[in-house]
């Protein structure tokens, strides 16, 4: 349907590289972070038919030179690869290189390249925007685990790379240039916005659009704080409950610790580009996924029995004909069987039905007395994990944080006395409050503000909850369905241009048209979930055309960590001994 | 239609007029009755209507317990405004006749992308153009330094047929000065490599190359044949492999002390900046010429029995396919000879990969003690093997079994009996023969045999899109039809 995909945009980008090198063997020379944003769209069987045969990271040096292999050196701009590459073209281990950068680079490093270049062996040096890692087609994260340094404020590294990003997955998608809305409210989120806009508009090569340009791309900037609550809950679409439960990183899933895990199944990769069920199952619930595993189960069986009925030499040659397939195949049920068993051993274990229920109870209907009970219950409750136990408390502490009777501090008490929580997560609902309490935050997450918010809520419960398991719904979509609509208020979500183009804009805006954007891109900092993505893929599957991504891919673990490292010192000085002595 | 909040009706209406039916049996009969004729396109939409209607009565339980928790004043306001959403929910359902395309009304479309549905590969941009220009320059800066140090280098080895070695140091030096004017030693005080001041322990020295003041711990050496062979390789002379593969016996053609071996050969002092210029010039040389390793060759004869094995291919899946399509054009043996030549470019693939992987634990070439370069040579070729199964993998399974004779016999039969079927409908359809008094008339027989053969040429001709065959060809079976008329009239 729609013809914007970050996971084609990659690989078309990386395609071309290995076409452009021609038939000989070739080695792939790349840094930690290229390697991510390969691997993420490229199985390495798929490359090796293709003639690259090696697979080498920049930063290891010295080995015998090859002088007839060819290498493609697929680099983040960045001063270490600079330097790196320079090193290796005064004493060149490959016979020819050809140099791609993800990003702008600046015309001293590609001096320095080429006074570096005494042997002649550099054949090309381009710009291929790839410097994201595309985890759906709609989907995209930079890889940034804390986002925030203290006070919640940029560090300039970090913000060069966001920026990188951004400007990547534009140029990647041949957009020239965007109208960048951003929350006003987060100075993090100002600045970003700021500094995209001046890079999009320093490179001239790519930004003499036509300012009449009616395909409009939109770049919504937005600051994780605003909306604390999404990462905190539980989730039960297959991707989402994967990443909740075990924890996914660039594709790969470690099931190592789960009981009786065979040798090649400790660590997985899961990859819908490569595993049909896994592309059809992303955003199927648990419900779904039981009934599709039995059928791909079955479907496995028969072919099993038909393969293992080898009783002439024409069945022989059939099965060898079949056997990949067949060994696919295998490979695909044993995965998502060990998976899916083992997300349903934790659910029944830790009880994670009934802490669901609470935690989409407390944030979309919540009675208060009904709340605390049920909160009070699932503390004493053995199953239930102290993790869990922090989500609700975490979740209770932004829901009623200035609620008449606020009894945060007695499920605190009740927690420890009947738990050891670890001082962390103590710590954590304090951290949480400053990161995205109230006083930050600007949106009416729990819909009890405004009549208008009572009334959508209300309107949500009408459509009737198919599953009280998912009644959340993330800000993000609300947010981006009052962009489209035009609704979405400049006061809170400003246009960054809108200073220079007063003009133009006001003239727009007073004749009420609202200007179709093209598509929407979203970029939230301090990270996205897969609830967020699946929420955007349900949209896009009615024809919108959004895409979104963040500084990292959260589950509630890593949301925690962030978080804390982002507390202000103000916080008890031992969270952040107790932090850095993790962190080391 | 219904806009105001005064107007807010709810039950079972029916959406099309509004009138309230009741129930959902009697609305389900009205709409059947009165609108499902008009439109069937409203037919989704009703049905989408019933869920929703349904889901909203299951979930009235839902509503009250929401409604408990809401303030009560808040909730008659409320209870009207939801109804009045809800109209509007309705009659988003009429209207849209795909509801799964509701948010296509908010984003413009580049019509041209749209359709054309692939995804341009994303934006690039080039720094060849100004890399090539610097690396000119800085290529210009060295060759013309190197060219100068290289001229003095065969001047200066020179020496001994102008000046006999036994002869004059004073000449010796004096010619050597020629080249190169040596620095005045009094104007320098300190050593121009490592800016240590000279003196009693300290002496000068002078580089043969450029003249300038060096300490002794500065100063390389080069030994007149190394230095002969460096300038031998640069002058184009037919014959300079020989010098060439001497060279690229070396290590390093400088010494940092002189060499007393038994000829005690002549030598050059010179500082390191002349020197670090030799030695990248003998690497330049050294770079060029390092012979291919045997994994290159081996991979060329992989890439050459693929190229081999996919042509044979087409000519074998021609003749598979025109022998299982019951044609006589080919035996069993050809399609077998074929065979056997894939065998062949199937088995060179393999047996040489094989080599590959042997080569991974030999590592041939390479130091014992360099386990990374080890590593990468033993990984470089069990990827190319790997790469070689995979190819090995795709022919086998892209790769038809030559046919049994049984299946061809089955074939020609199939073959033939939907010839015989295709030639008794040709019959009844040409003009002036009665088909029924076919059997009768042996004599027609090959007639009718060459008219259905020209009908299949004229099938043929007619989707290759060749008019004037196709105009022949009727003209033919028009011939053919008459003299058949003839026969069958005698």
């Amino acid at each position: 349907m729609t013809n914007i995909n970050l996971i084609e945009a990659v690989r078309s980008y990386i395609n071309r590289m290995i076409e452009d090198c021609g038939p000989t063997i070739k080695g792939l020379v790349m840094d930690k972070e290229t390697a991510s944003i390969v691997s993420m769209v490229y199985a390495q069987s798929e490359i090796l038919q293709k003639e690259v045969f090696l697979f080498e990271r920049i930063d290891i040096p010295g080995q015998k030179s090859l002088k007839h292999l060819t290498a493609i050196c697929f680099l983040r701009p960045t001063e270490e690869n600079i330097q790196s590459l320079v090193r290796e073209l005064h004493d060149p281990k490959y016979g020819s290189y050809f140099i791609y950068f993800t990003n702008f680079v600046e015309l001293n490093d590609i001096k320095s390249l080429a006074e570096a270049d005494e042997f002649e062996c550099v054949r090309v040096v381009q710009e291929y925007y790839a410097d994201y890692l595309a985890i759906n087609p709609h989907l995209y994260s930079l890889n940034i685990p804390s986002t925030y340094q203290k006070n919640y404020e940029w560090n300039d590294n970090l913000l060069r790379r966001t920026v990188q990003g951004l400007v990547s997955v534009l140029l990647a998608l041949r957009k020239k240039s965007a109208t960048i809305r951003y929350q006003k409210s987060s100075n993090m989120s100002r600045t970003l916005a700021d500094k995209l806009s001046s890079t999009l508009k320093r490179q001239v090569d790519f930004t003499a659009s036509n300012p009449n340009d009616i395909n409009q791309t939109i770049v919504l900037i937005i600051d994780r704080r605003e909306d604390a609550i999404t990462p905190l809950l539980n989730q039960w679409t297959y991707q989402a409950m994967v990443h909740e439960l075990i924890g996914i990183k660039n594709n790969r899933v470690s099931l190592s610790h789960v009981p009786d895990i065979t040798k090649e199944l400790e660590e997985v990769i899961m990859n819908a580009e490569y595993d049909e069920f896994y592309a059809n199952n992303l955003y199927s619930n648990f419900g779904e996924i039981a009934t599709n595993i039995k059928v791909l189960m079955e479907h496995f069986q028969e072919k099993h029995k038909s393969q293992s009925k080898i009783e002439s030499i024409g069945d022989m040659k059939t099965f060898i004909e079949n056997y990949p397939q067949f060994k696919k195949l295998s490979g695909t049920v044993s995965k998502h069987v060990t998976i899916v068993s083992e997300l349903s051993r934790l659910v029944g274990l830790y009880n994670l039905l009934e802490v669901s229920e609470t935690e989409q109870h407390l944030v979309c209907q919540g009675d208060h007395n009904d709340v605390v009970q049920k909160i009070k219950r699932l503390i004493k409750n053995d199953k239930v994990r102290d993790l869990d136990i922090l989500r609700l408390l975490a979740l209770y502490a932004l829901r009623y944080e200035r609620h008449a009777s606020n009894e945060l501090n007695t499920l605190k008490y009740e927690a420890q006395k009947h738990r050891k929580l670890p001082e962390k997560y103590i710590q954590f609902i304090q951290a949480l409050l400053e990161y995205g309490g109230l006083k930050f935050r600007q949106a009416d997450l729990f819909n009890t503000q405004t009549p208008m918010a009572i009334t959508r809520q209300f309107i949500r419960g009408l459509r009737g909850v198919d599953n009280v398991y998912a009644q959340h719904v993330p800000l993000i979509k609300d947010l981006i369905d009052q962009l489209l609509r035009g609704k979405l208020k400049d006061t809170s979500y400003p246009n960054v241009n809108a200073k220079d183009q007063v003009n133009q804009q006001s003239s727009s805006q007073l004749q009420g048209q609202i200007i179709k954007p093209s598509e929407i891109i979203v970029y939230v900092i301090g990270g996205v979930t897969y609830e967020e993505s699946y929420h955007i893929q349900q949209m896009n599957k009615q024809s919108a055309r959004i895409i979104v991504g963040g500084s990292y891919m959260h589950n509630f673990p890593s949301f925690i960590d962030e978080v804390l490292f982002a507390a202000p010192s103000s916080l008890s000085a031992a969270s952040t001994e107790l932090l850095s002595s993790k962190r080391r | 239609m219904l806009q105001t909040i005064g107007d807010t009706r709810e039950g079972f209406l029916c959406p099309q007029c509004h009138q309230d039916m009741g129930n959902l049996e009697m609305l389900q009969v009205h709409f059947q009755n009165v609108h499902m004729k008009q439109s069937s396109t409203v037919v989704k939409g009703i049905s989408l209507l019933f869920e929703f209607v349904s889901s909203t009565m299951s979930n009235a339980e839902q509503v009250n317990k929401l409604s408990i928790g809401l303030n009560s004043k808040y909730f008659l306001g409320l209870f009207s405004f939801a109804k009045q959403k809800l109209k509007s929910v309705q009659n988003n359902f009429q209207n849209s006749n795909e509801p799964s395309k509701i948010y296509s009304q908010y984003f413009s479309f580049d019509l041209h992308d749209y359709h054309s549905k692939k995804q341009y590969m994303g934006f690039t941009r080039s720094h060849y153009t100004y890399f090539q220009i610097v690396r000119k320059d800085k290529l210009h800066e060295i060759y013309t330094k190197t060219q100068q140090l290289l001229l003095r280098l065969e001047l200066l080895t020179n020496i001994n047929e102008q000046i006999p070695p036994n002869g004059n140091t004073k000449e010796r030096r004096k010619y050597e000065q020629g080249i190169i004017p040596w620095m005045e030693d009094s104007v320098v005080s300190i050593c121009s490599s490592c800016s240590a001041s000279f003196g009693f322990s300290r002496r000068k020295h002078h580089c043969r190359l450029d003249g300038l003041v060096i300490c002794n711990q500065c100063s390389r050496f080069i030994l007149f044949s190394i230095a002969r062979r460096i300038v031998d390789s640069n002058t184009s002379s037919t014959n300079n492999s020989f010098t060439i593969q001497q060279l690229m016996n070396l290590k390093t053609i400088t010494s940092s002390t002189i060499i007393n071996n038994a000829s005690n050969e002549d030598h050059l002092r010179i500082c390191m900046s002349c020197a670090r210029c030799l030695q990248n010039y003998y690497r330049q040389i050294f770079f060029k010429n390092i012979p291919k390793d045997e994994i290159f060759h081996y991979y060329e004869n992989i890439i050459q029995a693929k190229k081999e094995y996919t042509q044979v291919q087409l000519t074998y899946v021609a003749i598979i396919d025109s022998i299982l399509s019951g044609n006589t054009k080919y035996q069993i043996k050809d399609a077998q000879q074929v065979y056997r030549q894939l065998s062949v470019s199937y088995e060179k693939i393999d047996s040489t990969s094989k080599k590959l992987v042997a080569f991974a634990d030999k590592c041939p070439n390479i130091d014992e003690n360099d386990i990374s370069s080890k590593a990468r040579y033993a990984t470089l070729c069990r990827n190319i093997r790997m790469y070689a199964v995979q190819v090995l993998q795709n022919f086998s399974l892209s790769t038809r079994r030559v046919p049994t004779e049984d299946e061809i016999k089955q074939a020609r039969d199939a073959k033939q009996r939907s010839d015989n079927e295709l030639m008794g409908k040709v019959i009844l359809s040409i003009p002036g023969i009665n088909g029924k008094t076919l059997e009768l008339s042996e004599e027609l027989k090959p007639f009718i045999q060459q008219y259905y053969q020209v009908v299949q040429y004229m099938q043929q001709a007619k989707l290759a899109g060749r008019d004037d065959e196709v105009k022949l060809l009727e003209s033919n079976l028009e011939e053919l039809a008459q003299a058949m008329r003839v026969v069958h009239q005698n």
